[in-house]
């Protein structure tokens, strides 16, 4: 087949080309580090890229989310473990004197228990970092217990915090149990009050008194007995909840260990590889060029 | 005509002489485009009788012709205005791809972003910072939705610029052809000038014509060349040359559309009709790639903003006011509209099957419901399904590109929504965030009404808390005179919460509701929570931003968006191929044109001493007859 000149300049200027787009290309690829320099270069890979960055940006913020749960976990079990410290001690305190203990040693209980008053409401009036109150469930802003009077103006709602795509969890507890509020409706007066903030004060008054009520001495041990109880039950579930969000912690850093691996097996470039890769064509490039450089010597026209 | 020795030598050398020219021109226009080698045909002079026999009278030019293969000629063109059509494709597709981001976009880590910022107001609803934070995200990610949007309308101009320029280049190489045409009928009709150059230059204007839009050249004789485009239409007929304009689309006065114009009566022509040359790509990338995305990012922000702002005006801010929408939408249609008698409180989003049908649809669409059936209709044709599903299977199967999903609440009988696929364009330029203040987000459920439904006397409840996000309220309690109350979800029974061991007074607490319940109820006696749709659960509440946050709802997002990039991303992969593909098959139909037509300076070299030597052999015979006549002269003195 006869070439024409102009043929032989342009396909052998395309041959070059072609080398020096594939050169440009597997530079681009060692620079970044990026197997698919876009999209087209491999739809099928690519759409994978998308669901595994979805999937990892996704299990970025549920092991934010548990990092921030888990820290509201471990401050509220902290506080909950002083509760039960009080309470305890309380409860020791009103066990120690009863209705004809002399008056010293009363005094001095209630001192204690007075002491252990303003600590429980404190306790229960927990405020985080942000200024919210741990206990007052949704009316974040509203101190719960009332430090005199025990009136509560909390409400029991509870926030959940999505820890993965399924699953939430119970953001903060409810101290109504312990601190064993009574309804509006069975109050008179209608607030719902803390009994054992009532009981421990009134038990308090009856120390402080002349004639001690033994009634009163023996409510207010029995409010802390139960708050007792009711506490490991708060203790436990929010136990229950941190083991919760420690399972899926490790679960959600395996799982973003999978997908990151599975992304980066399918978008980085294998370096050696490329750098083999460019090897070969610089080669061929070279090679080309100087076909294209010796061949286009030949000339009839040089020997006339 | 030659006699004689004298006479013969002359036409030899004429002929050599003849030969080196062409020769020359050949090598004079080795580059030149569209030039096809020239061959100067000689023939043997007729003989002459002469008393002794015949006698040779010399050689003559019978005529100069090019090297011209009609069939290597349409396997080029055929195959470049194919090429050239990939070519703007790619380079388009190219400019859309990268404005989406390929597999790592912005928009869709803006749209990641803007629901992690939710889900940290769920996680501290009271932060101020979270707040703040969520409401500059939202303007980010309008932001990149409207980058994008404004990136998708500058393509689409350049789009429109490079089809108004084609429109004016293929006038004109129209009219050139028909003069062209003219002059080459005359120069054949006088038989004495050549019209190889001529008929060159009209070749390469076919081929240029060729790379702007596809065309069918029929070559009659007597008048030329016959071009046709599109099904047919004429665009030069002889020494008539049609012109070519640029009409806006009618389903989208944006986008403009080529139309040949022949007499009176103009023809619009559409990717259906032009399959060839930048004209054939430009309309096929616009098809396929352009109007779809349009529509299609068009409709992942719709889909957003209806989530977002359903959710939040069920909600309540910091305040305890009632939410507001999140999102302000523009002014101008919007593709999914409630008809203003509507009693029920659905709100719908379209999910698109296929975006490119999508694109296509001007008109609008009546979705309503009458009790029974789900119904959608175009004014003609109707669709209709007791489910929502089943409606969209139906859709599917009709090929209507498109499906409803009723992403919160109820249709009540006799309402309707009015669907208008082609104003998807139009959501994102008009989009801004309508929320200012953080207090304003609605990250709080409503609070709860709750009631008794017995007749025992002293029994009384309380309730406070928000109705957990998995429920569907109301609820209803049950107490059972074993002493413990049981709470089912009224509308999907097998969401139970209990039995709780009942005291008198004491809390019950699950999922979020805190229920006190005094007195002594009789057995079966119910209590009812509903949702209390005036009031705020508590500033400390996140259920509704849970809600907006839901993975779902980024999920659908996400699919939708990955789905438009990943197909843009197949139709460039396809579109290289086939430029790949065009590209050799281009390359060898060059060569083997090249081949037969083109120039090659060593035949030419090789040619040059052939003539040259034939001249200087013809010149010699001169010498000879001179000689012989001098003999003569010589002889006779």
């Amino acid at each position: 087949m006869t070439i024409s000149s102009t043929t032989f300049y342009t396909s052998s200027l395309s041959g070059i080309l072609n080398q020096q787009s594939s050169i440009s290309n597997l530079n681009q690829q060692i620079a970044s580090g990026n197997k698919l320099l876009t999209a087209a270069d491999n739809p099928v890979v690519a759409s994978q890229i998308m669901s595994l960055n979805d999937s990892v940006s996704l299990s970025t913020q549920y092991t934010a989310n548990q990092q921030s749960i888990s820290q509201n976990q471990s401050e509220e079990t902290t506080i909950l473990n002083q509760l039960q410290t009080d309470l305890a001690s309380a409860q020791q305190s009103l066990s120690s004197v009863n209705a004809s203990t002399d008056q010293t040693t009363k005094n001095s209980a209630a001192a204690t228990l007075n002491g252990l008053y303003q600590q429980i409401v404190d306790l229960a009036n927990s405020q985080d970092t942000n200024g919210n109150y741990l206990f007052s469930g949704l009316s974040s802003n509203v101190k719960p217990y009332n430090p005199t009077t025990g009136v509560y103006s909390g409400n029991d709602g509870t926030r959940q915090v999505q820890i993965s795509q399924g699953q939430t969890v119970q953001a903060n507890d409810s101290l109504s149990t312990v601190m064993q509020v009574q309804s509006s409706a069975s109050v008179n007066g209608g607030s719902p009050t803390s009994t054992l903030l009532t009981n421990i004060n009134q038990a308090i008054q009856a120390l402080q008194g002349t004639t001690t009520s033994a009634t009163a001495l023996s409510d207010a041990y029995t409010s802390v007995t139960n708050a007792l109880s009711s506490l490991q039950s708060v203790q436990s579930s929010l136990a229950g909840r941190q083991q919760q969000v420690v399972n899926q912690q490790s679960l959600t850093k395996q799982l973003t260990a999978t997908d990151q691996n599975t992304l980066s097996n399918l978008s980085q470039v294998d370096q050696a590889s490329a750098i083999v890769e460019l090897q070969l064509r610089q080669t061929s490039l070279q090679a080309a060029e100087s076909a294209f450089a010796s061949t286009s010597k030949l000339s009839i026209f040089n020997y006339l | 005509m030659a006699s004689g020795l004298f006479g013969i030598s002359l036409s030899g050398l004429s002929a050599a002489q003849a030969n080196l020219s062409t020769t020359s021109q050949n090598i004079a226009n080795v580059n030149t485009a569209g030039y096809h080698r020239e061959t100067t045909n000689q023939v043997n002079s007729a003989p002459q009788w002469t008393s002794s026999g015949v006698v040779g009278s010399g050689v003559e030019v019978a005529s100069v012709t090019r090297a011209y293969s009609s069939f290597l000629e349409n396997q080029v063109t055929s195959s470049q205005t194919q090429l050239s059509s990939y070519q703007t494709y790619n380079q388009y597709a190219t400019q859309l791809n990268s404005l989406l981001g390929d597999q790592n976009s912005a928009l869709s880590s803006s749209l990641s972003d803007f629901n992690s910022n939710l889900q940290n107001v769920a996680n501290d609803p009271t932060s101020t910072v979270a707040r703040q934070t969520l409401i500059s995200s939202g303007n980010a990610l309008v932001g990149q939705f409207q980058a994008v949007s404004s990136g998708l309308n500058s393509i689409q101009q350049g789009v429109n610029q490079q089809v108004q320029t084609i429109a004016s280049q293929v006038t004109s190489y129209a009219k050139s052809i028909a003069a062209l045409n003219v002059q080459i009928t005359a120069a054949q009709a006088s038989n004495s000038s050549n019209a190889n150059t001529l008929m060159d230059q009209r070749d390469e204007l076919v081929s240029q014509l060729n790379q702007l839009v596809n065309v069918n050249v029929v070559n009659q004789s007597g008048s030329g060349y016959n071009v046709y485009i599109g099904n047919g239409q004429s665009l030069v007929a002889g020494s008539q040359a049609n012109s070519m304009s640029t009409v806006e689309n009618p389903s989208d006065p944006s986008q403009l559309l080529p139309a040949i114009t022949v007499g009176n009566s103009q023809a619009t022509l559409t990717s259906a009709q032009i399959t060839g040359g930048q004209l054939g790509g430009l309309l096929a990338f616009t098809d396929q790639m352009l109007n779809p995305t349009q529509a299609g990012l068009g409709n992942v922000a719709n889909t957003l903003v209806t989530q977002i702002n359903s959710q939040s005006v069920q909600g309540f801010d910091l305040s305890g006011t009632q939410g507001t929408a999140f999102f302000n939408i523009g002014q101008g249609p919007q593709p999914i509209v409630a008809s203003t008698g509507n009693t029920g409180t659905g709100v719908f989003t379209l999910s698109l099957t296929d975006s490119s049908q999508v694109a296509n649809e001007s008109g609008s669409y009546t979705l309503s419901f009458n009790g029974t059936n789900y119904s959608l209709s175009d004014g003609t044709t109707s669709y209709s399904n007791s489910t929502i599903s089943g409606l969209n299977s139906s859709l599917t199967s009709a090929g209507l590109g498109f499906n409803v999903n009723m992403i919160t609440g109820a249709m009540q009988s006799g309402d309707s929504y009015t669907i208008t696929p082609s104003a998807l364009k139009n959501v994102i330029p008009g989009l801004s965030v309508a929320i200012t203040n953080p207090s304003q987000i609605a990250a709080a459920g409503p609070g709860i009404t709750s009631a008794y439904n017995g007749s025992t006397a002293g029994v009384n409840i309380v309730a406070s808390g928000a109705l957990p996000s998995s429920a569907n309220p109301p609820l209803t309690l049950t107490y059972n005179a074993s002493g413990t109350i049981t709470a089912v979800d009224s509308a999907s029974p097998q969401n139970s919460y209990g039995p709780f061991t009942y005291t008198s007074g004491n809390p019950l607490s699950f999922d979020g509701v805190s229920v006190t319940i005094t007195g002594a109820p009789a057995n079966n006696d119910t209590f009812t929570l509903s949702s209390n749709p005036g009031v705020s659960a508590g500033n400390g509440d996140n259920s509704n931003v849970l809600m907006m946050a839901d993975a779902n709802n980024l999920n659908t997002l996400k699919t939708a968006f990955n789905q438009m990039v990943a197909q843009n991303a197949t139709l460039t992969n396809s579109a290289t191929t086939n430029q790949e593909t065009f590209q050799t098959l281009t390359n060898q139909a060059t060569q083997a044109q090249q081949s037969f037509s083109g120039v090659n300076l060593d035949t030419e070299a090789a040619n040059l001493i052939q003539y040259q030597q034939a001249y200087q052999a013809a010149a010699k015979s001169l010498q000879v007859a001179s000689t012989l006549f001098n003999s003569i002269l010589t002889a006779i003195q």
